[in-house]
């Protein structure tokens, strides 16, 4: 636990803004397109809280033959990030097919005509 | 003592800044899409490739240099091309 | 540096929220994303940047070609003139119930914050010990290569299940359209023009960013999807739908299991104890070069089927 907000790192402090912005989007809105992006924002989020672990004024990228621990980032959240940015894809292209089938058959993308409508049928 | 290539790379850097700086100036001036369009590929080619150009000059014959200078190529092809199709799609659409 | 650009990253993240129009929420949804790969850049990890600006682009195709017809169905709802009339009342439950769930959360979040004292073991042993046990210059490539390899494998397994639940979930059954059959998009010539002197320099980019992975930025997943970019390049030339999915479809399954093969193998065989000393780097930089080559196809695969996917079948 860790009380005191002022000794906080403010990367660590902006990425949970941004991710709490993209989950207050996700239930405020109803549009479906903007529910999709906010997915990805919240995503975005986590993947940069990862990448900011570590983080110190003139870090260099792990790249090199002699590596000095104390200069470079840390290269284990970035090859783990890759794969997540990666499923990313994968998870927009499902939603994008699953909205676009809601859609052609509803002619609608908002959440409250959709389950109005999806309670009738 | 700095040596004169490395005087006009940074002159070209900083031409290449304050062009940048007045293409958003004249982006925020202007209301309607066309006169917007003709600025901001100002910003694109014209302050991107300066910019590019100062890096070349600093840092003189090398593989890295060679690298940039297939950016700036790849950026003339591309950004006039950029800024006809939003011309075109947007006289299309009836702007 | 870094937090003048957060600052635009959390103005460009709650801009979204009012947006009414639908195109100008994916044009924002791109704007973000640029300006988070940029932020990755500064934070010192130019492979996730990279990565990002590639894999983000590809969703604002997807996006933009899925709802090109739907942008004036009035997607939102929320702008509709006939719903101008909602009472103050239902506004306010609307925008501010969802608030009052939100603040405590995020103050709780705050509160049992994880301190700041990291733990620095892994990081320190892999970046001390990554060139004689694996090869390369990148540590990035060697981690998710070598020491973290199933975890990559796992993200292959998902990549085939995209596929699968797209064509599962779609409306239209058939994988392909017959040959042939050209769009009905119009195009321009000078565009077509243009990118028939980029295609070829963007195929050479994506090879080049397959090959030197393991000693520069770059890898099988950026190098990949550039890949997959010169098929998007292509179709946009030469405007037809003749790609042979299921071919493509087969050869991904069979990219990855000869993946999982040469890892299982790697395991089981360990470099040092069989290989001779003289040959250890030739066979640990072989090693690394295969199974990028073997990744970026596979992600180039992927790519290129959902792309065709989507252009061809489900935006009629």
């Amino acid at each position: 636990m860790n009380t005191g907000i002022l000794n906080t790192d403010l990367i660590e402090l902006i990425c949970i803004l941004v991710f709490f912005l993209g989950f207050y989007g996700l239930i405020a809105t109803t549009n479906v397109i903007k529910s999709i992006v906010f997915l990805w924002v919240m995503e975005m989020a986590v993947i940069m809280f990862f990448l900011s672990i570590g983080y110190n004024i003139g870090i260099v990228a792990p790249i090199g033959t002699d590596l000095v621990p104390g200069q470079v980032a840390d290269p284990l959240p970035q090859a783990l990030m890759i794969t997540t940015i990666v499923i990313g894809l994968a998870v927009t292209a499902v939603n994008i097919t699953m909205l676009i089938t809601l859609v052609r058959k509803h002619k609608s993308a908002n959440w409250d005509i959709l389950r109005k409508k999806s309670s009738e049928s | 003592m700095a040596s004169i290539l490395e005087i006009a790379g940074s002159v070209l850097i900083a031409a290449g800044a304050i062009l940048m700086v007045l293409g958003t100036f004249g982006l925020l001036k202007f209301k309607r899409f066309y006169p917007r369009i003709l600025i901001s590929s100002k910003i694109d080619t014209v302050g991107m490739l300066t910019l590019l150009l100062g890096l070349v000059v600093r840092h003189g014959f090398s593989f890295f240099s060679a690298k940039i200078v297939l950016i700036i190529v790849i950026l003339l092809i591309l950004n006039p091309l950029v800024a006809h199709i939003l011309s075109r799609s947007a006289y299309m659409s009836g702007e | 540096m870094i937090y003048a650009i957060l600052v635009l990253w959390i103005f460009l993240a709650a801009i979204i929220i009012p947006e009414r129009r639908g195109i100008r929420i994916i044009i924002y949804f791109a704007i973000f994303s640029l300006v988070t790969a940029l932020s990755f850049f500064l934070l010192g990890s130019p492979d996730v940047a990279m990565a990002e600006a590639a894999i983000s682009t590809f969703s604002t195709i997807f996006f933009v070609i899925c709802f090109e017809k739907h942008f004036r169905l009035k997607a939102d709802g929320e702008g509709d003139p006939e719903k101008k009339e909602v009472s103050k009342a239902a506004a306010a439950k609307k925008y501010v119930l969802p608030l009052l769930l939100i603040v405590p959360l995020f103050a709780l979040f705050i509160f049992f914050r994880p301190g700041p004292e990291v733990s620095t073991y892994l990081k320190d042993l892999y970046i001390t010990r990554f060139a004689q046990d694996v090869g390369g210059v990148n540590a990035v490539t060697s981690i998710y290569l070598a020491y973290r390899v199933y975890d990559t494998l796992f993200e292959a397994l998902v990549l085939v299940i995209a596929i699968v639940a797209v064509s599962h979930m779609s409306a239209f059954k058939e994988m392909t359209v017959p040959d042939g059959e050209h769009s009905d998009i119009e195009r321009d010539g000078l565009a077509v023009f243009t990118i028939r002197i980029i295609a070829p320099i963007l195929l050479l980019f994506g090879v080049y960013l397959v090959m030197n992975g393991h000693i520069s930025p770059g890898g099988g997943f950026q190098g990949g999807v550039a890949v997959a970019a010169f098929f998007i390049c292509r179709y946009m030339i030469y405007n037809i739908y003749d790609m042979p999915v299921k071919k493509i479809i087969r050869l991904e399954e069979v990219l990855f299991m000869t993946a999982v093969a040469i890892a299982v193998f790697g395991v089981f065989l360990g470099a040092g104890t069989f290989v001779p000393l003289e040959y250890l780097r030739l066979y640990q930089e072989s090693y690394l070069i295969l199974m990028n080559i073997l990744i970026g196809l596979k992600v180039a695969c992927a790519c290129i089927v959902l792309f065709y996917r989507f252009v061809a079948i489900e935006r009629r």
